[in-house]
């Protein structure tokens, strides 16, 4: 009797082990499956990213005017790198679920870098309608860029001076 | 035994001997068997070699339980102590005390003698690295690493069918682990919303490709209009006649143009002659320009813009310019940077209107203004703004954005002063009007094209989920 019970005792626990085993079967992590982060802080990162996009293409103009106003050469290196990187840090790692919060903001940061590669090259090889293009390319860019942006809030009344 | 035959070099086996596949190194071979395909499988075991290799399993399954319970007993007498006794006559008495061959009969004492003997091979081992001053949670590391390991590849060499059932509720240890239906779920829902934020791009790539087509047009029947030649053609093959031609005329145009810029560029004093040959055209164009950016920047038109607008009798082109402008016009009041615009705008204008009396000094002013301007507006909204005057990152994203459209607009002025600052000023207006007009639509035309890709691979991925979520994967 004693020797049935142990064998019972046993075999529950057998059991037991394997449903907890069962219970317990492996999933991916939301990182893992490819889910982009939801929280507040990486939201954050990527309009900082956007914003740092932006401040890039804006840094790329003024750099054209200032050469222009002040007859020297521009250096787009720096707002180039600039707006590079931003679009690496808003893209959405390979593999991985894109975020709808701004992916649609991607494609015109890409084709104003791509713009502006070709006002650098043309530059370079001193050709100003090519560079002209460039410019129409990074302005089209700039006007795509303002249409998927979320539009600002409710526009309150400008005081009469 | 299996049928077939087997390779004398490799010991691989096949039905057919044309189609036997070697192993690497094979003489009678070669390199192995092609890319993307399995090597021959080894030779089925025989019954007794199977029934050899469970026996097989059974000394150190006998040998793992054996140390485990040895090495727990172990320690357990470790922390009583022996109580005076040798460790041999610990365990002999332990043994004997609690299985004595008297009530259990000779087989149930023997099998707990069994049970004991690794303890004895223990023993010594510990007690040395114990006077060695190792100590005995080390060894108890020790034993239990060993034991996970020894268990391990018990377990990996088994089949029962407990096993099966194990990974019928676990999975096998090289199955890709199955998502949940919450995350399932949750990537449907973002690709749905990706594809249809996509939709709206591509549905705008469409209209600008639309307004690219339209502008050319509009450029090609001006130009048409405006040369007798280009008439006589109209009238005499028709307008598709007439644009193809016109196309041709432009596209010379463009290529003398873009040859004698080039010499241009390099050039220096070449520019400062062009600096003095501006019209009173010129001026015009200035000011008409900068009334646009006036008007923008104080928003007086933005409810003529969006009731032009909202009647739906516009062409494609002055629909999307108006829904810049009224963007444009947003930023602008949200910001409240229009009056300082319309004023520095204003301060222009009056430059520009000394300019056009013949103040040569006061021309070059309103160049440098719009410059200075320029640097103005771009400069206002930098990161470092977001923060600090209550702007979030988006508003000051969208500002700068709208800063930059600004600095468009007065780039476009500064450039059409450039463009007039030649030879041919009709020809080469034309030229780089087209070459603009060109841009649109190779800029038209790729945004489509990237829209199209990444609408697609949404739609499919968004398929994909959304079946995965509905359908047999997922447990939670």
């Amino acid at each position: 009797m004693t020797g049935l019970r142990v064998a019972a005792l046993a075999a529950g626990v057998a059991l037991a082990a394997v449903l907890a085993a069962g219970c317990g079967r492996k999933h991916p992590t939301d990182e893992q499956f490819g889910l982009p982060d939801t929280s507040a802080q990486a939201a954050a990162a990527r309009e900082q990213a956007l914003l740092d996009g932006v401040a890039a293409m804006t840094a790329f103009q003024r750099e054209q005017v200032r050469a222009s106003v002040e007859k020297s050469a521009p250096n787009y290196g720096p707002a180039r790198a600039s707006l590079s990187g931003a679009i690496a840090r808003l893209r959405p790692a390979p593999g991985k679920i894109p975020a709808p919060q701004l992916e649609a903001c991607i494609p015109p940061l890409e084709s104003a870098l791509a713009a502006m590669d070709q006002v650098i090259a043309a530059g370079k090889a001193g050709d100003p309608v090519a560079a002209g293009e460039g410019w129409t390319i990074f302005n089209l860019s700039t006007e795509a860029l303002l249409l998927v942006l979320p539009p600002p809030p409710a526009a309150a009344d400008t005081p009469a001076r | 035994m299996p049928t077939g035959v087997q390779c004398d070099g490799c010991k691989a086996w096949s039905s057919d001997p044309n189609a036997m596949v070697h192993r690497s190194g094979c003489p009678y071979g070669g390199g192995g068997p092609p890319p993307g395909r399995d090597p021959t499988p080894q030779r089925p075991m025989t019954p007794d070699e199977e029934a050899n290799q469970a026996l097989c399993l059974l000394f150190p399954l006998s040998a793992a339980g054996g140390v485990v319970f040895g090495g727990i007993w172990h320690v357990k007498r470790l922390g009583g102590g022996f109580k005076g006794k040798s460790a041999i006559r610990s365990w002999s008495d332990y043994i004997t005390d609690k299985y004595p061959l008297k009530d259990k009969g000779a087989s149930g004492g023997f099998w707990a003698r069994i049970g004991g003997l690794p303890f004895l091979v223990l023993y010594p081992v510990t007690w040395s690295l114990g006077k060695a001053g190792v100590g005995v949670g080390w060894c108890a590391v020790k034993v239990g690493e060993g034991s996970a390991w020894l268990g391990q590849k018990i377990w990996q060499g088994v089949s029962w069918p407990p096993k099966q059932v194990y990974y019928a509720f676990a999975g096998r240890p090289d199955e890709k682990p199955q998502p949940t239906k919450r995350q399932l779920e949750l990537a449907d829902f973002n690709f749905r919303q990706l594809r249809a934020e996509e939709a709206k791009v591509l549905a705008e790539a469409k209209a600008a490709r639309r307004v690219a087509a339209e502008k050319r047009d509009a450029l090609l029947d001006e130009l048409i209009t405006d040369d007798p030649d280009l008439q006589k053609v109209l009238a005499a093959e028709g307008l598709d006649a007439a644009r193809a031609r016109a196309t041709k005329k432009l596209d010379a145009y463009l290529q003398s143009y873009r040859e004698r810029a080039k010499i241009r560029q390099s050039q220096q004093e070449l520019i400062k002659e062009m600096d003095k040959t501006i019209s009173k055209a010129d001026q015009q164009l200035f000011e008409d320009g900068v009334g646009i950016v006036l008007d923008q920047a104080a928003g007086r038109l933005t409810k003529g813009w969006q009731d032009q607008l909202d009647s739906g009798k516009l062409t494609q082109a002055a629909r999307h310019d108006l829904r810049l402008k009224l963007n444009l016009a947003k930023w602008a009041d949200r910001t409240k940077t229009a009056q300082d615009n319309y004023y520095d705008l204003k301060d222009l204008g009056e430059s520009v209107k000394k300019a056009e009396a013949g103040d040569y000094e006061a021309r070059l002013e309103a160049h440098e203004k719009t410059g200075r301007m320029l640097i103005g507006w771009l400069d206002k909204v930098a990161p470092g703004k977001a923060g600090t005057v209550g702007l979030t990152a988006m508003d000051a994203a969208y500002s700068a954005t709208a800063h930059l459209m600004l600095g468009n607009v007065a780039s476009n002025i500064r450039n059409d002063m450039a463009r007039l600052q030649t030879a041919r000023p009709r020809e080469d207006a034309l030229a780089q009007r087209w070459s603009t007009i060109q841009s649109y639509g190779k800029f038209a035309a790729n945004t489509e094209r990237v829209a199209g890709i990444r609408m697609d691979y949404f739609t499919e991925l968004e398929k994909k989920h959304g079946t995965s979520a509905t359908g047999k994967e997922g447990s939670k």
